[in-house]
């Protein structure tokens, strides 16, 4: 793409909005439409506003690839641990009755979840970038 | 003979599908939608305890979908990469690893 310097300024302005749009999209997923995987892939393009802005490319493809691995076992083994609690799979595993208490559980899990999404939409944009220039 | 024992087990299983749809058209016409909403939505409150309908259904009822829609994307980002980097240095670093395999 063509340096243009209203591109750029613009996206200066954007991209703090967009960080905070993502993490608010994550973090209040259980209670407004949003979540994991539509945060996750604001947070990933807002980098890659980033990397518009500055054309540098921070990110080495298999470190993103081997926390995008690690966070999904992590992600498999959270789930799977209402099987101690409540001896059913993949369901909430805090047996309080509080709501407070089990809303947590929630949060936590779109929490990951958009961690794992922004790692692999990441990973996807910068080998895009890789191959050959955006 | 064969011909048509297929014919026969073709048929049947058409009208097992007819005798089923009738089924669901039954069951359909006899609990009118809203008794169903509300026996859902009342539900949904005390188990999930989300005021989000959707984030209950695919965080705790359909937990399974999340997890392989999380797989789906896993698994298109490594076929991304893999598909993409062929230079030297990601060639050497899997050969590097299978000759550490080969030599234990």
């Amino acid at each position: 793409m063509e340096d243009s310097k209203i591109f750029s300024t613009v996206s200066t302005l954007i991209y703090p909005f967009l960080l905070m749009f993502g993490f608010y999209i994550v973090i209040n997923g259980d209670l407004s439409p949003g979540g994991g995987f539509q945060g996750g892939v604001i947070f990933a393009t807002s980098f890659f506003i980033r990397y518009l802005i500055s054309k540098k490319d921070p990110f080495s493809l298999i470190l993103l690839a081997r926390i995008e691995k690690i966070l999904y076992i992590f992600i498999l083994l959270f789930i799977s641990l209402s099987m101690l609690t409540k001896a059913e799979m993949f369901t909430n595993f805090i047996i309080s009755e509080e709501i407070s208490y089990q809303r947590l559980f929630l949060v936590a899990l779109n929490f990951l979840i958009g961690l794992k999404v922004t790692a692999g939409v990441i990973s996807i944009i910068s080998s895009f970038i890789e191959e050959g220039e955006l | 003979m064969f011909k048509k024992i297929k014919i026969g087990v073709f048929i049947g299983l058409l009208l097992i599908l007819l005798v089923k749809i009738i089924n669901v058209f039954q069951i359909l016409l006899r609990d009118s939608e809203i008794y169903h909403y509300e026996k859902m939505l009342g539900d949904m409150i005390g188990e999930v305890y989300s005021s989000n309908f959707v984030t209950g259904i695919y965080l705790d009822y359909r937990l399974y979908d999340s997890i392989f829609e999380a797989t789906i994307l896993f698994a298109v980002a490594t076929g991304i990469i893999f598909m993409v980097r062929k230079d030297i240095e990601m060639i050497e670093h899997l050969s590097i690893k299978r000759i550490k395999i080969l030599k234990k």
